[in-house]
């Protein structure tokens, strides 16, 4: 009751539901930014034609990026530490969607530095990859607006399966000796891919983690609720 | 995934907070107004020969300053000395020519607790840097508006004839006379009568008792009911101040200056307003030229607190509440407008902030120097 009368540990929900809020549009753009690039660089589309757009989104999610973090201090000045937890992930996680944008620029750079990778031998695969990190970004985006841990779970199996297929092919590129010219983009690409994939995986891993487990996920798997999940990770300590 | 019907009864649940809130911060009002009255009353009741004795020494104007200040640094809270000198000016026994120094006192005094807040970053570099400098820029504001104004007052009572000038147009509001009896003031009265009967008739209290339990309960009653509306009000008001940070980070003077304001009427606490700035100054997201004019509107909205309890303390605690209103009202003119009298503050807080980074010292030499060195020179300088 005193507590009550004191004002004390009560929860800033309007102000944390407008950085979310804002966090999701950043995942959106995200998605956006790296489709559009990887149509540039797999032939869909191309590269001038959405330079100043593709720019102009990522300038975009930077500046949420600060505006979100800005908001974050006045939160906690405002309301103290009773939101400490879900401040500290947004604040780890906006890194990851700046991040995703970062490497969809990069991608960009290499349709235009590569152009021939549209017509190459690893087309297909690349595409192939591009909808499935496209479908994980769209699953991540949800799975955090509805923390569905279930969802993040998923996301978190699939982006590490994304993952280990993008090894494969650099371990095959560079074992094989790389004869082809376009081999040191395939490499690239493959790398951007990655990296995409697992920068939404540390997102993912905010529903599912405690906020100390943030971006570790190496004993998440299918089938076992989150709970399950983290006791597993906590027992491999 | 959440179920629907919880998030209702979470949504019923958060608009019965919100009205247990609103009501809690009726009832401390009304406690506050009742504890004006006491206090006033208790004075009163101590005669003018007491009073005169108690009050003697506060004609040397430096010790009103030294007094306001030291008081305010006691209760940390400018609002709880100012609203007591209202309901001693309004009792008749403090004159108000003494009093008009107590409330630039006041003024100065509240400062030292988001001084205080920023200390807290000590260690930290950059960010005790930018935190002590967005502390000290209040008390820099308030230390030099009273270095131009309080001579001014002295000399020529501006302050004091324009808020007596304001009181005659307004009778009304503090006054006992008129048509019009407020029903505030009367179920404030009646209150304050049943406490009175109770000491005087049920436990037989009498004479300077009487007064100095009655002053002593009127006052704890004033500190109790401010903290509660300041905190209650702070949890009712937290998303929408955020909102209104948010909106001023990068904005005009002048929207933080209505902000301020704005945000200190409502939470009745100036003292909240800028430490709430202190952590924000400290993480670089707001830079002192866009924090400043928010401390300005914070001084300005504190004065409400005093105007709140000049309504059940006559003419004459409506006159002093008038002139700490005029005082920064007059402090926000001087040195908001002009580029180059705003930049005055802002330089002198960036140059003891820096000091101080390189060398403590300077902390304490700040703080003894404006706390207790300057007000003690004032008192000797001024002996009669």
């Amino acid at each position: 009751m005193f507590e009550w009368l004191l004002g004390e540990n009560e929860p800033g929900e309007a102000g944390l539901q407008q950085m979310r809020a804002e966090f999701s549009q950043m995942l959106d753009d995200g998605r956006h930014v790296f489709c559009t690039a990887a149509n540039a660089l797999l032939g869909g589309t191309d590269p001038e034609v959405i330079r100043e757009e593709l720019f102009s989104i990522d300038k975009r999610i930077n500046r949420a990026e600060r505006q979100i973090r800005r908001q974050l201090v006045v939160h906690v000045s405002v309301h103290g530490a009773t939101d400490i937890s879900p401040c500290l992930v947004l604040m780890s996680v906006v890194k990851d969607a700046e991040r995703v944008g970062d490497n969809a620029k990069n991608l960009f750079d290499l349709a235009i530095m590569a152009p021939r990778v549209s017509a190459g031998e690893h087309r297909d695969s690349l595409v192939g990859l591009k909808d499935r990190i496209s479908e994980i970004m769209a699953s991540c985006r949800q799975s955090f607006d509805m923390v569905d841990s279930e969802e993040a779970t998923r996301v978190i199996v699939e982006a590490k399966k994304i993952e280990d297929l993008c090894d494969d092919k650099v371990r095959e590129l560079v074992q094989n000796g790389g004869h082809s010219e376009l081999a040191p983009a395939y490499v690239l690409a493959y790398r951007y891919f990655k990296r995409i994939s697992a920068h939404v995986r540390n997102i993912a891993s905010s529903v599912v983690q405690p906020i100390h487990k943030l971006d570790f996920t190496s004993k998440i798997t299918l089938g076992e609720d989150s709970d399950q999940n983290s006791e597993q990770s906590e027992q491999a300590e | 995934m959440q179920p629907d019907d919880s998030s209702e009864r979470r949504s019923v649940r958060a608009r019965l907070n919100r009205v247990a809130r609103v009501l809690l911060f009726v009832l401390m009002l009304y406690l506050f107004l009742v504890a004006i009255e006491l206090f006033s009353g208790s004075i009163k009741m101590a005669g003018h020969e007491t009073a005169d004795r108690l009050f003697r020494g506060l004609r040397n104007p430096f010790a009103g300053l030294a007094v306001g200040i030291l008081a305010t640094v006691l209760v940390q809270s400018s609002s709880v000395t100012t609203s007591t000198i209202v309901a001693m000016v309004g009792s008749g026994t403090l004159p108000l020519a003494h009093a008009v120094p107590m409330v630039m006192g006041a003024n100065i005094g509240t400062s030292v607790t988001n001084t205080v807040v920023s200390l807290g970053h000590i260690g930290q570099g950059a960010a005790f840097r930018r935190a002590f400098a967005g502390a000290t820029i209040h008390d820099i504001f308030n230390l030099l508006t009273v270095l131009i104004l309080l001579p001014i007052e002295l000399l020529t009572g501006v302050l004091q004839h324009s808020a007596e000038w304001l009181t005659a147009r307004l009778p009304a509001w503090g006054g006992d006379g008129g048509a019009f009896k407020s029903p505030v003031k009367q179920a404030v009265k009646a209150a304050s009568k049943l406490v009175v009967s109770f000491f005087e008739d049920t436990l037989g209290l009498t004479g300077g008792w009487l007064s100095l339990v009655l002053a002593a309960l009127a006052f704890v009653l004033i500190l109790t009911s401010l903290v509660f509306i300041t905190k209650n009000m702070r949890v009712l008001l937290a998303d929408r101040i955020e909102q209104w940070l948010n909106r001023v980070l990068r904005r005009s003077a002048m929207l933080g200056l209505v902000i301020g304001i704005a945000m200190t009427v409502l939470v009745q606490s100036s003292s909240i307003t800028t430490s709430l700035l202190v952590p924000v100054f400290a993480a670089g997201v707001m830079k002192l030229e866009a924090g400043f004019p928010i401390m300005l509107g914070a001084n300005i909205g504190t004065t409400v607190t005093a105007l709140i309890a000049s309504t059940v303390a006559g003419p004459a605690g409506l006159c002093i509440a008038l002139v700490h209103l005029l005082f920064n009202l007059a402090g926000t003119a001087i040195f908001l407008p002009i580029r180059a009298m705003r930049r005055l503050p802002i330089w002198l807080a960036e140059a003891l902030a820096l000091a101080a980074q390189h060398n403590r010292i300077w902390v304490l030499l700040y703080i003894f120097g404006v706390f207790v060195a300057a007000p003690l020179l004032g008192i000797w300088l001024w002996q009669e």
